[in-house]
């Protein structure tokens, strides 16, 4: 890291941010104007903007309820954001009381809303962190608090990806993770991609007024991104496609997402 | 819009409509298809944290509840009320919501239900108006509470942005002062307390810092390598801190350099001795670079001050004068400022350092003393002497530069300008008498070292056409006393060439003699001490004596003994008397300029 731990994180209200956004398009109101603005400018681009918020929404529930089948109990959610709705910890702890889930993002109001409506619940934590940084991630007191590295984990990394640009190296972070998860473990992954949506250049264009620029992938490279872990049926799909609670919640036509999703567990 | 709390008056629906307590599974059925479209609009909507079954058995119940008041009797709308809440409770909160449930369940909930009657779609527009104020109402509502949470959280965020943005500077202040390896303040730390001390410094306060210096580190550094360094530094630093006295301040302000300050002394003892037992700490036992175990030894330079007449910067710098004069003399000693001792080191260091320009400009020049014959009063040798005419101090003696030169390594270059210059003043000499006198001229101990010194002797000869008999070179008897092979070998090597050599100073550097039997020497130049009391009322019995003996040891030797620093008339008599071949000094002539020399040479005649 160039710059040392303990250097205060950016704090810049003026500009949108991508977890605000995020909130908008599903709805809830814990935005300023100037992410609306953006948000708005984004749905008139690409109007499906909020169902495909939802379809990501509702994807997190189903890969979530899926991991807690596998008996997974403790969840490490990267990149969180607004706590809206159909949080980890609530989808988790209604199927299993004792589930824990640790909320990581960089952004300090995401982190400090969601340490709010988390208040008093202790088999939650929120982390301010960059989740590129796994070492530093695991070794913060919260995550030894809540996370027994030798048990099994669910890594979620739901919408946050496309936000690492490849000079990060996403594939090098991921290993390094993987390294430390112990077997049985999952890497949930949700990605805006290049395949679908025929709006990508204009959201390109207005997200990079946020802290965080969006990097579009394709199926392949998203697919490259679960190296090492078991990809469980039905592999890389549109969100709307990966085991759909109802026939009927798959079109057509699940390209309009625009995003693809799964899930893969560690042998 | 309609008020909850006061209803509108509708009149009551058919009693066989009128309901008990539930509904009954045939309307549970009907309700199906309003319950499947609300759900759709539900999911189209907003986010619903519920899959496809959970969502769509809510709604039952919440339809329910609704057809049950709608057949309630009184009618009322409280229940639709508290749905139009509890939808937006449940995060339907798109912002159609409430717009498609009112028509989805104004268009088919009465004819699903066959209570399509003009009674019933009275209380039905009751009810869905009910719903959209009160879903209305809640989402405002909500939606204030939301931005109040982000704003608190904003705050929140904020406040805590700028604790870690002070914190963090507390942090670069604190990192900045500090030296990362030994944890000790650092030179700008050190120079911050010191600053502090000394503004707070009341009169009568005195202030004692010393600056510590490992010896030979670099020659440890360039064999153990920098991490071995590290590790010597870190447990030379935790040597020191143990043996630290209460309320000394210790830093580490440089590579191998530490600083012990004594914020409040009474005199330099109080500095002498914590300083004194830090170095004798670092050489009681072996400091360790991991397993290898390394005797240090360090020097300290001590500055103990009123602390209202100086600043840290001057402290610092005069520690820094006495800690080189601990190196000087000879490492692994403290040394305490002496402002004496700084001033002439000032001054020599100064002409030191502007002594390569005085060579490049001409600045030096040479100047003549006659050795006059006590026997006929001729002319025997002239001795070159260099000066300096500097720019701004003037006429400057070789006592005031050449310490420095010999120190750094000038005095080869001076001496050899010196030589040239006078061999082709004395070349000139026979021309202004029949006798030229012999040219006398020192040399210093690193010429002889000089591996070019012999050839460069031999080509001034040549180029002035000097010759060789009629020069002698003069050296100091403490340069000759253990000379080794090279250097017996140029000595020889000049008088094979046949060039005359002269001891200088004779007397003052060894009681042993012995030495100048292996030497090729022709002349032995008496110091000036031993002629001060020879002559005159205030004459010597025991001086009379040793001059007598070296003047004896000299011609037993068979050499030509020339006395120095004759003042007197008196002391002049004395030494002819005493067999003393030539004298030299001011009871002559001091040393006089090569113009002021020709004449002295042309009259034949030197005074007195």
């Amino acid at each position: 890291m160039e710059r040392p731990a303990w250097a205060p994180a950016e704090l810049d209200l003026d500009r949108p941010n991508a977890a605000r956004m995020y909130d908008y398009f599903l709805g809830g109101s814990h935005n300023f104007a100037v992410d609306r603005e953006v948000a708005v400018q984004a749905i008139e681009a690409w109007p499906d903007m909020p169902r495909v918020m939802q379809a990501n929404r509702a994807f997190l529930r189903r890969a979530v309820r899926f991991m807690l089948d596998q008996g997974i109990r403790q969840f490490l959610d990267i990149g969180s954001g607004i706590p809206t709705v159909g949080n980890v910890h609530e989808v988790a702890q209604d199927a299993a009381p004792d589930a824990r889930v640790v909320y990581v993002d960089t952004d300090p109001i995401a982190v400090a809303h969601s340490r709010a409506i988390l208040a008093g619940n202790d088999r939650t934590a929120v982390v301010q962190a960059d989740g590129c940084n796994p070492d530093a991630l695991l070794a913060d007191d919260h995550v030894r608090r809540l996370i027994d590295l030798d048990q099994p984990v669910g890594l979620l990394m739901v919408a946050v990806l496309h936000f690492v640009p490849d000079d990060r190296d996403p594939p090098g972070i991921l290993a390094r993770y993987r390294s430390r998860l112990a077997p049985g473990s999952g890497l949930t992954i949700t990605h805006a991609s290049t395949e679908g949506s025929p709006a990508r250049a204009p959201v390109e264009e207005l997200y990079r007024r946020t802290p965080t620029p969006i990097q579009l992938r394709g199926r392949a490279a998203i697919t490259g991104l679960f190296a090492g872990f078991d990809l469980v049926e039905p592999g890389v799909v549109y969100l709307p496609e990966w085991r759909p609670e109802h026939p009927e919640d798959v079109d057509e036509h699940p390209e309009w997402v625009s995003g693809f999703g799964g899930v893969g567990l560690l042998r | 819009m309609t008020d909850p709390a006061g209803s509108p008056h509708i009149s009551p629906p058919p009693a066989r409509l009128r309901a008990g307590a539930g509904l009954t599974g045939g309307r549970e059925a009907a309700l199906l298809g309003c319950v499947q479209d609300l759900a759709r609009a539900a999911r189209e909507t907003s986010y619903v944290a519920m899959d496809r079954r959970q969502l769509e058995d809510y709604l039952q119940a919440v339809l329910s509840r609704l057809v049950r008041a709608l057949v309630a009797e009184p009618f009322s709308t409280d229940a639709a009320y508290q749905v139009g809440t509890e939808l937006v409770g449940a995060h339907f909160t798109g912002p159609e919501m409430s717009g498609w449930t009112v028509k989805i369940l104004g268009s088919r909930l009465l004819p699903d239900l066959d209570l399509d009657t003009p009674a019933y779609r009275s209380r039905l527009a009751a009810v869905l108006g009910a719903i959209s104020t009160s879903f209305a109402r809640a989402l405002r509502d909500r939606t204030l509470d939301d931005q109040e949470d982000i704003r608190r959280a904003a705050h929140l965020a904020q406040d805590q942005a700028e604790r870690a943005l002070r914190d963090s500077e507390e942090r670069r202040r604190v990192e900045a002062r500090r030296d990362p390896l030994t944890s000790l303040p650092n030179r700008v730390g050190l120079t911050e307390h010191l600053t502090g001390v000394l503004a707070d410094a009341a009169p009568g306060h005195r202030i004692g810092l010393a600056l510590l210096n490992i010896d030979r580190f670099q020659a440890i550094y360039d064999t153990l390598g920098p991490d071995a360094a590290d590790q010597l530094l870190a447990a030379a630093a935790d040597r020191f801190r143990d043996h630290l006295p209460a309320g000394a301040v210790l830093a580490r302000i440089g590579g191998d350099e530490f600083a012990l300050l004594v914020p409040a002394t009474d005199g330099p003892d109080d500095l002498v001795k914590p300083a004194d037992t830090l170095l004798a700490a670092l050489t009681s036992e072996p400091v360790y670079a991991g397993a290898t175990p390394l005797n240090l030894t360090a020097s300290a330079g001590l500055i103990e001050r009123p602390a209202t007449s100086v600043d840290a910067n001057e402290l610092l710098r005069a520690a820094d004068i006495a800690l080189s004069w601990a190196k000087t003399d000879g490492r692994n000693r403290w040394r305490l400022f002496d402002p004496d001792r700084n001033t002439s080191d000032t001054a020599r260091w100064t002409l030191a350092a502007e002594l390569p320009i005085a060579l490049r400009d001409r600045q030096l020049v040479v100047h003549y003393q006659p050795m006059i014959s006590l026997t006929d009063g001729r002319l025997h040798a002239v001795e070159a002497l260099v000066r300096w005419q500097h720019p701004r101090h003037g006429l400057l003696p070789p006592g005031r530069f050449i310490p420095a030169a010999e120190e750094t390594g000038l005095v080869v270059p001076l001496g050899r300008l010196v030589l040239a210059d006078a061999c082709a003043e004395a070349a000139t000499w026979a021309e202004q008498a029949p006798n030229p006198p012999l040219l006398s001229v020192n040399l210093a101990a690193a010429q002889l070292r000089d591996p070019g010194f012999l050839g460069d002797v031999l080509d001034t000869l040549d180029a002035t056409g000097l010759p060789p008999e009629r020069l002698q070179f003069e050296i100091l008897e403490t340069a000759v006393i253990h000379p080794d092979d090279a250097a017996l070998t140029t000595l020889h090597a000049l008088t094979d060439a046949g060039i005359r050599l002269a001891i200088d100073e004779f007397g003052t550097g060894h009681a042993n003699h012995t030495y100048l039997r292996r030497l090729p020497l022709h002349e032995l130049k008496l110091a000036a001490e031993f002629v001060t009391r020879v002559g005159g009322p205030h004459a010597e019995r025991l001086d009379q004596h040793v001059a007598t003996s070296l003047i004896d040891l000299g011609h037993t030797l068979g050499l030509t003994v020339t006395a120095e620093g004759v003042e007197t008339h008196d002391q002049a008599a004395w030494l002819r008397a005493a067999g003393c071949d030539t004298a030299q000094g001011w009871h002559y002539t001091g040393a006089v300029t090569s113009d002021r020399l020709r004449q002295l040479l042309r009259s034949r005649r030197v005074s007195p």
